[in-house]
């Protein structure tokens, strides 16, 4: 059976049929590229873009407005209420396990929201405002981001000195709670990320009496608008490789398939060569039983074979994953067809000059199938790769999980996130999508050998 | 082996030296099939007769006993009388011996009676189903296990029928002299080489009742229609249907698997088989049928159909033994074998027995057994009466 990837029926089409077979072949197209055009964009979605209404189809370009837009929560813009702030911070949100990191001293807090559409950068102005006269140690925010890519200049006037924070970043979802210290030292009791505001001129500043702080500048910085981009679309990507090791799960991937793939081709070469060219009694006997042993289903094998691993101790091992999967009647069967196929003279030849068996397997038989011993370590390498049922009950802990058991863990942590659940799938479909574009021959040439060979 | 050495030993002793390193090259392969097919078959067919449960894996804790757990699986049992139930067996087995031989009569027959012979069928078939139904109620020991079956039955019988339909026709429209068929190809062929699991999660997310992409379309195609209604005067909102809630229903999860499945193989290595057997056929044979004066069907009918037939019965082969070994990976991601039991295959069943719902390795290996036992009956058949119908 010839098959060629670059081949096609010699007959010219009509220009009717052409169109018409244009067209269907069109629309299927279409059919198959919509889902990974969905895959490929959800994945590029944060979760504003996910969650926005009406539903987005593309993922958000960031604006091309460098300045972003928002608003200080806490304190209104005309009549800044300090007091309450200050009062509030000190005596309510001083409790609980928070008093720890604030004894002593108070801090100034307030809630910073890019994502409202509010004013720009702003300064508030503390000159005019009764404040006590209280130690501060911090300043601390509360942040909501925009995804926009933007970072946040804290500039605080107070003691006579410039306290300024650069490059705060400003997070992606959620609000999250920013503390920018006046001491230098970056240490928080609870161990919360801080920020240190460094002094200008430089010294440790430590404490800053409330009543002397005239003024806090906010001011928001862009990025350049490749950087913001590439931040808003890896987003999703970002944090599906944080919350899964999915670094590990390569590595596992790639070892286990790697192992398995020469494994099973040595093993099966070597069998392969004895029921093809060798004479000894039983053979044909013995080689239908290995035939047999291909219809045998998966099912009936599992549940034994597990049972085997966690007698043994091997369970949640790579040995659990790599052995069992070493040795295949299929593979034996395809070399063995292969092997009847090659010419016999070339081999006596060999015999002749005086050549053992190994030798003549390994320096005669072997070079002449590399054909069929590529077709089978790409098969045996895909069917590895791609493997779900064993893995999945061969192995429990994290470390141990192979790409696609990977997935469908994480696909049990983030169940409805589809841009993350998408960012992760495409994070292990890549390669072998790269793989098969730049080298689609890889792929196809194994069809005219395997299954349909008679 | 050189020369000298080969005078010392006898005729004897060297066959019986081949013998051994013919069993030495063997021997890694056979300790590992033995350890790892043979050993868990036999281990497989014995703790069909045992319970065994997967939490406290001591041999101790096996529990002999005996054809229980095929005797559940397998059991029906009803409250009809006996001669309704002797009375019902010998109609179905009469249809069937009627079938068999209508199927070893078939190409003896001149058309009008081959209709006239299906339409005699299907009137007795639907008479003994109709008696089944009234006298006869049959209950399932294990009606997950039937349901299974049933399942895995449905989405073989259409996902093997489909893939052969699609992939014939694709592999013909991809067989063309096209400047941009390559092109056409490698997109028919990525979902083949994408991972599977990726796959399944992706068309969990695309068949999401509210917000998935498919019932979104839906909608959208409803509300446009609807509002180009509205334009030329017709009723508000004339469509009021609401879109399936795909893998939530018992009703929709078969075909929403079933459609993935064509999605996923409509361009892939069965398409790739095809076009093979396409590109294998001689030209000549074309033009001679267009000599002739054949049309488009007919060609496809006399030429292509019989020359694809090795292929279409080796795919109907295999779709056959896989359809029924498969099924796990989607249910697993997509649907956990729900909504009611309606996309458990055998597969599914199986494994959820041994590994999550009871845990009980016997009965789970026992009903591995029967999915054994009828792929074999399954592909013995096919190559008893499939054969014949390749013309080669």
């Amino acid at each position: 059976m010839q098959f060629r990837w670059r081949k096609y029926r010699r007959g010219r089409l009509s220009l009717l049929q052409a169109t018409l077979v244009r067209a269907v072949l069109l629309i299927g197209a279409v059919t198959m590229a919509v889902p990974f055009g969905w895959m490929v964009c959800t994945a590029l979605k944060d979760k504003r873009t996910m969650d926005s209404e009406p539903y987005r189809w593309l993922p958000k370009m960031p604006s091309a407005d460098p300045t972003v837009s928002w608003s200080v929560d806490y304190l209104s813009a005309s009549t800044p209420d300090f007091e309450d702030v200050v009062l509030r911070d000190f005596d309510e949100t001083a409790a609980g396990d928070d008093r720890a990191a604030r004894q002593g001293a108070g801090s100034l807090s307030m809630a910073v929201d890019f994502a409202a559409d509010q004013t720009p950068d702003r300064t508030i102005d503390l000159s005019s405002a009764e404040l006590p006269d209280t130690p501060v140690s911090m300043l601390a925010f509360w942040l909501r981001g925009d995804g926009s890519g933007h970072h946040l200049r804290v500039t605080v006037h107070g003691d006579g000195f410039v306290y300024r924070a650069d490059d705060l970043p400003v997070g992606f979802e959620g609000w999250k709670e920013v503390h920018c210290y006046f001491r230098q030292e970056q240490f928080d009791p609870l161990g919360r990320e801080v920020v240190p505001l460094r002094r200008d001129p430089p010294g440790d500043g430590g404490y800053v009496s409330l009543r002397s702080i005239r003024k806090v500048e906010l001011t928001a910085v862009a990025e350049p608008l490749w950087s913001r981009a590439w931040q808003r679309w890896t987003y999703s990507f970002r944090k599906a490789w944080q919350s899964m090791p999915f670094g590990r799960f390569y590595l596992n991937s790639l070892f286990v398939s790697l192992a398995v793939t020469l494994g099973q081709v040595l093993t099966s070469a070597l069998a392969g060569y004895a029921f093809a060219r060798l004479r000894w009694p039983g053979r044909d006997k013995f080689f239908l039983m290995y035939l047999a042993t291909m219809m045998i289903p998966a099912a009936v094998t599992i549940v034994p074979t597990f049972v085997l691993m966690k007698m043994l101790g091997w369970f949640d091992t790579y040995r659990a994953l790599i052995l069992p999967l070493l040795f295949s009647a299929y593979g034996t069967f395809m070399l063995r067809q292969f092997f009847l196929s090659l010419p016999a003279d070339l081999e006596d030849a060999a015999r002749i000059d005086g050549c053992g068996k190994l030798r003549v397997w390994l320096h005669v038989i072997l070079p002449l199938s590399k054909p069929a011993l590529a077709t089978l370590a790409t098969f045996t390498f895909l069917g590895c790769w791609g493997a779900f049922q064993w893995p999945l009950f061969a192995t429990q802990s994290m470390h141990m999980k192979v790409l696609p058991i990977g997935l469908s863990a994480f696909q049990d942590k983030f169940s409805v996130q589809y841009n993350l659940m998408m960012a992760a799938s495409l994070i292990v479909m890549l390669p072998t999508l790269a793989v098969f574009l730049f080298n689609q021959r890889f792929f196809t040439r194994g069809i005219q050998l395997s299954g349909m060979k008679e | 082996m050189t020369g000298p050495a080969m005078r010392t030993v006898s005729a004897k002793t060297a066959r019986r030296l081949d013998t051994l390193t013919s069993v030495l090259f063997c021997l890694p392969n056979l300790i590992g099939v033995l350890v790892f097919v043979v050993l868990p078959v036999s281990a497989s067919l014995v703790l069909g007769f045992c319970m065994w449960r997967a939490n406290r894996l001591e041999l101790a804790t096996i529990d002999w006993v005996g054809l229980g757990n095929f005797s559940k699986l397998l059991g029906l049992s009803t409250k009809a009388s006996i001669v309704a139930v002797v009375g019902g067996i010998a109609m179905a087995v009469a249809l069937l011996v009627a079938l068999v031989v209508l199927l070893r009569k078939w190409s003896g027959l001149s058309i009008p009676v081959r209709w006239a012979m299906v339409a005699a069928l299907l009137a007795a078939g639907w008479g003994v189903r109709a008696y089944w139904s009234r006298d006869i109620h049959l209950e399932a020991r294990d009606p997950q296990f039937w349901q299974a079956l049933w399942n895995s039955i449905v989405l073989m019988t259409w996902g093997v029928g489909g893939r052969i339909v699609l992939c014939l026709g694709m592999a013909m429209l991809l067989n063309q002299r096209l400047r941009e068929i390559v092109v056409h190809r490698t997109i028919y062929f990525l979902p083949t080489v994408s991972s599977a699991i990726a796959l399944y999660i992706l068309w969990q997310a695309l068949y999401h009742p509210d917000i998935g992409v498919i019932n979104r379309f839906l909608i959208a195609s409803r509300d446009a229609f609807n509002g180009v209604v509205a334009a030329v005067g017709g009723p508000e909102t004339w469509l009021t249907w609401q879109p399936p809630n795909w893998l939530g229903d018992a009703g929709t999860a078969k075909p929403a698997f079933i459609l993935m499945g064509w999605w996923h193989e409509m361009g892939g290595l069965t398409m790739l088989l095809y076009l093979a057997a396409l590109q294998g056929i001689p030209e000549q044979l074309y033009e001679a049928a267009e000599i002739d004066g054949a049309n488009a069907w007919q060609r496809f009918r006399a030429i292509t159909w019989p020359m694809v037939g090795p292929t279409t019965f080796f795919i109907l082969i295999m779709g056959v033994i896989r359809g029924f070994q498969g099924g796990f990976q989607q249910a697993y991601i997509m649907t956990r074998g729900g909504p009611a039991g309606a996309t458990t295959t055998v597969d599914y069943f199986i494994y959820n027995r041994a590994f999550f719902q009871d845990q009980d390795l016997g009965y789970a290996s026992a009903a591995a057994w029967v999915l054994f036992a009828l792929i074999l009956v399954l592909t013995l058949i096919n190559w008893r009466y499939g054969q014949r119908k390749v013309h080669y």
